[in-house]
């Protein structure tokens, strides 16, 4: 079976998500890669590439509990699953594994 | 902390219910910390990241369950049925305004496409042009459709980049006489009869019966019929193959072989034709005007033009070709220019080809607006009726609520309930349309125009009822589906005065702005064509017939014979009545004997006899009348614009020298202006000449207008040429059918006004009757607590009033600015005064006040005991 795929900006989610483990809701992960990436995001951004993650099983979401914050409505909090935690992996030794056969020369 | 309200309901609305709840959060958390920096830019950031999330993963499956539910919507539509038949009046007022206005708007859309559409179904109606002609002088520039009749071979000839050339003469009118069965010859009349090379149906569509292009006119003694004229010859029991080869005497002396039978002219076609004649023959008969390059007499010339060619250089380098063939003065005087075909219709400038008519942009813009503006107005009447209506079924919605029906359908229940009146007015309205294309073509038969609504229209029918239910319907299902069970079960609902009732108001606004630009138009207007019936043109047409003199050596005989008539009180012969009619008009062009050769001013050319200024009471202000028939004219009576040219008074006129392009005269009387062109041109110089040989017209008054004096008049004519056909016409009608276009406008537009006005009335009394039902109780509280009737009808109309105001105000400047651009196409026309718009005005309350004070006065009127117990 051909492996999903992962784009670019659903790596950096995944990543935050897999960071903020047990913690990472939409909220979270936008004000996180905003730290990290130093410029604004939106959120409906982070909002699709979590939800096309977890329809491609990267991901797995629940609901919090009520809270008195956000005028009542509950948080979902996402994990990286086995899969997503594969894919990640595969991603770093690809990445890595090509940066190795970089010649030790000087780039001045 | 309070969230933009409209962006969350709009999220609420399309977005997935199990995905809402996070996304809300999330959006409401990230809002909640922007909006301590800047609220504003926190808002807008908000409803931006409200609508990225329109994209196919989170918008909610559409669902179709009223149309996927056979039950549902079969109850839909019973219930739906059931209130349209409970409440008679309002849907027979609802369907009616709707189908009149759809039936109108289509009308006027069928009009303004056929007209717009002219010669658009020949094979190169995109490439072909006319070639017109420009005749500059030194005072003006004369523009003719018609151009000199070598002028296609020319071109033919040292043209290569042209694929096509054709050149046309005529329609022009000839007498025929066919042989019938048992050797009796009958005779008839054709005004078209048009003369066409052999390239023309190359260039331009016949549609054959019998015969084929190749063939049909390559013998010059052939004439091709269309199947009408056949008919009229041949009787209608002959077969069609049968025709073919038979003959008729053009003329009663020519015989020319029948080679082939196209249908009947469609009627959006310029050049009309009734039977084509070979260009050769007419090159045989007319050698002199056939050769003439100075002379343009009724020669159309078209040109078609390779698409990877530019009309532009082909007419620049026609500018250096045409000295090879005009003279030195035509050639620096004319200049030919190619006319794309498919805008010869819409352009005033060189008019339409001989025998045609023009339908200027303006027309055809207007009436697309006051097609538009009906339905719209339709459609506003239509939600006002409905929304209306709907308030007394909001105990049927209470109810549907509290059983469990959604708002959504509610929503659907509205849609396809109305729906239903829609589809039935569009029924209604496209079979009232027919008939109204059917009548206007039966009223412009002179236009030959064939109106009608075919199976391509379906489409803009499909449009326009789309359109309709999404304009008329939305608005009112949300209103209707929005309202609250428990306040309508307890009776407590409040009308929202701000919200709904605001929309309905800006409606009723907009409604009357309209009503109000049509009664002042329709003002504006009548007082125009009142100016054109009333304006004194100078001279007395009252009772004038006019006869042809087909031999002018007949002519003293058939003097002699009517001034025996008792019946005939006064005859004159001329060349034409004062003023052009029916486009006629001699031209010739003057200059005093000091002027240089090419000075000449363009004038008209009167031939008149000794009683011409008499008959029609053409006063004289200085000189004498022209004394009797004589063989060649050296005497001139002029109007004072002519001698106002050439900066004379009256008296120094008197005894000089004229010369004009068929010879020199004397001045022997001025006269004073009478109007010689038609009301929408100024009064141009004329010279009125005694030319025995261009008498060709009687003009007879008549004492009484009756059967009896126009049959004996006839029998004096038959007798006195017993070879012709007679013909006659009243001047006055003639005139007034130089004005024809204005006076069908003019009707069309009173028409139209009518239907506007009636159609807003009908909304107005839908939201009389929505609001007077809506305060029953408070009329009867008040009239207990002791308000008069008189009060009670001022406290309902007060706010109409206002209203009315309002959209009088409004409607001024753009009823204005409208008439001002009209009234601009007549020379002679009416000054637009105050009272013109005050009266619409008046007219616009009095009408309003008319239908909403019958329902003020009836709720008024009511017993406040039986208001008051209802509920």
């Amino acid at each position: 079976m051909k492996q999903p795929s992962l784009g670019e900006f659903e790596e950096l989610v995944l990543l935050m998500v897999a960071a903020q483990h047990d913690e990472a809701y939409g909220v979270s992960v936008l004000s996180g890669l905003e730290n990290e990436l130093g410029r604004q995001l939106n959120i409906s951004a982070v909002h699709v590439a979590l939800k096309r993650m977890e329809d491609k099983g990267f991901v797995i979401s629940r609901f919090g509990g009520i809270t008195e914050e956000r005028g009542g409505r509950r948080k979902k909090y996402y994990v990286i699953t086995a899969l997503g935690k594969k894919i990640l992996d595969e991603q770093f030794d690809l990445r890595s594994a090509i940066y190795q056969r970089i010649p030790k020369i000087s780039f001045s | 902390m309070q969230t933009p309200k409209s962006a969350t309901a709009f999220l609420r609305w399309f977005c997935r219910k199990d995905y809402l709840e996070e996304i809300e959060g999330d959006l409401v958390e990230v809002y909640e910390k922007e909006v301590e920096e800047s609220p504003r830019k926190a808002k807008w950031k908000f409803a931006w990241s409200v609508l990225k999330y329109i994209r196919p993963g989170f918008v909610k499956n559409l669902s179709l369950t009223a149309f996927n539910n056979p039950i549902m919507f079969q109850h839909y539509l019973k219930i739906g049925g059931r209130t349209l038949l409970k409440n008679k009046t309002y849907s027979f007022i609802n369907i009616i305004g709707l189908t009149v206005g759809i039936a109108c708007c289509l009308s006027l859309f069928v009009f303004v496409n056929y007209e717009s559409g002219f010669d658009n179904f020949h094979p190169h109606s995109n490439e072909t042009f006319r070639v017109v002609q420009q005749t500059t002088y030194p005072d003006q520039t004369l523009y003719w459709n018609t151009t000199a009749f070598p002028l296609a071979e020319a071109l033919r000839n040292d043209f290569q980049d042209l694929s096509l050339v054709t050149q046309t003469a005529g329609p022009l009118n000839r007498l025929f006489v066919v042989e019938n069965q048992g050797n009796k010859n009958v005779q008839f009349e054709s005004d078209y009869v048009l003369f066409v090379d052999a390239q023309y149906p190359e260039v331009f569509e016949l549609f054959w019966i019998e015969g084929d292009k190749t063939t049909a006119f390559q013998h010059p003694h052939s004439v091709v019929l269309t199947e009408s004229i056949a008919r009229k010859c041949f009787g209608n029991t002959m077969s069609t193959e049968s025709i073919l080869g038979k003959t008729i005497l053009l003329a009663g002396k020519d015989p020319l072989l029948v080679t082939g039978l196209v249908k009947d002219v469609p009627g959006n076609t310029n050049l009309r034709y009734e039977m084509l004649v070979p260009y050769e023959f007419f090159k045989l008969n007319n050698p002199y005007y056939s050769t003439n390059w100075s002379g343009n007499y009724s020669g159309t010339t078209f040109v078609v033009v390779p698409e990877n060619k530019s009309s532009a250089a082909i007419e620049s380098s026609i500018a250096s070709w045409k000295k090879k063939y005009l003279n030195q003065d035509d050639d620096l005087r004319i200049s030919y220019k190619l006319q794309p075909l498919k805008s010869i219709h819409t352009e005033s400038l060189y008019g339409s080809s001989p025998g045609g008519y023009t339908m200027s942009a303006t027309i055809l813009q207007t009436a697309t607006f006051v097609g538009i503006f009906i339905l719209l107005i339709a459609v506003a009447n239509f939600i006002n009726l409905v929304t209306a209506n709907s308030v007394a079924r909001s105990k049927e919605v209470g109810i549907r609520k509290i059983i469990g029906s959604t708002k959504t359908d509610l929503f659907k229940q509205f849609i396809i309930e109305n729906s239903l009146l829609v589809l039935i007015s569009i029924l209604l309205g496209s079979a009232l349309s027919m008939i109204m294309l059917s009548q206007g073509n039966t009223i412009l038969s002179s236009l030959n125009l064939h109106l009608q609504l075919g199976w391509t229209d379906a489409g803009l029918i499909l449009l326009l009822g789309g359109l309709i239910i999404i304009l008329g319907t939305f608005y009112p299902a949300i209103a209707f589906s929005a309202t609250k069970p428990l306040q309508i079960i307890s009776g407590s609902m409040v009308i929202s005065r701000t919200k709904g009732f605001s929309v309905r108001k800006s409606l009723m606004v907009f409604q009357f702005v309209i009503v109000q630009l049509f009664i002042i138009g329709a003002i504006v207007v009548a007082a125009q064509m009142d100016l054109i019936k009333r304006k004194d043109l100078g001279f007395n047409s009252e009772a004038v017939l006019m006869i042809p003199i087909p031999q002018s050596e007949k002519l003293q005989v058939l003097k002699n014979e009517l001034i025996g008539n008792s019946e005939v009180e006064e005859i004159t012969f001329g060349s034409g009545p004062p003023m052009a009619i029916n486009g006629l008009q001699l031209g010739t062009r003057y200059r005093s004997s000091e002027m240089a050769n090419q000075q000449g001013i363009e004038s008209e050319m009167k031939i008149g006899d000794v009683n011409y200024l008499n008959f029609y009471g053409l006063e004289l202000i200085a000189g004498r009348n022209l004394t009797d028939n004589k063989e060649n004219f050296d005497e001139f009576i002029v109007n004072e614009r002519l001698i106002k040219s050439l900066n004379w008074t009256a008296e120094e006129a008197i005894g000089r020298k004229l010369v004009i392009n068929e010879g020199e005269g004397t001045i022997i009387g001025v006269t004073r202006d009478f109007h010689n062109n038609s009301l929408q041109n100024d009064i141009s110089p004329c010279i009125i000449i005694n030319w025995t040989y261009f008498l060709n017209l009687a003009f007879v008054r008549i004492k009484n207008v009756n059967p009896i004096v126009m049959q004996s008049i006839e029998k004096s004519w038959k007798e006195t040429f017993p070879a012709s056909i007679y013909k006659y016409e009243f001047i006055d009608d003639s005139i007034a059918n130089e004005y024809f276009i204005e006076t069908i406008s003019f009707k069309g537009f009173t028409l139209f006004s009518f239907i506007v006005i009636v159609i807003g009335c009908m909304g107005l009394i839908g939201l009389m009757t929505f609001i007077t039902s809506r305060r029953t109780k408070e009329v009867g509280i008040r009239k207990v607590l002791g308000a008069s009737v008189s009060e009670i009808i001022l406290f309902f109309s007060k706010e109409f009033i206002l209203l009315l105001l309002l959209a009088f105000i409004i409607a001024l400047p753009f009823s204005y600015f409208f008439m001002q651009e009209w009234l601009k196409g007549f020379t002679y026309h009416v000054e637009m005064s105050i009272w013109m718009f005050l009266g619409g005005g008046l007219i616009t309350f009095l009408i309003a006040g008319l239908s909403t004070g019958y329902l003020a006065t009836k709720a008024a009127l009511a017993n406040p005991i039986k208001s008051i117990k209802t509920e």
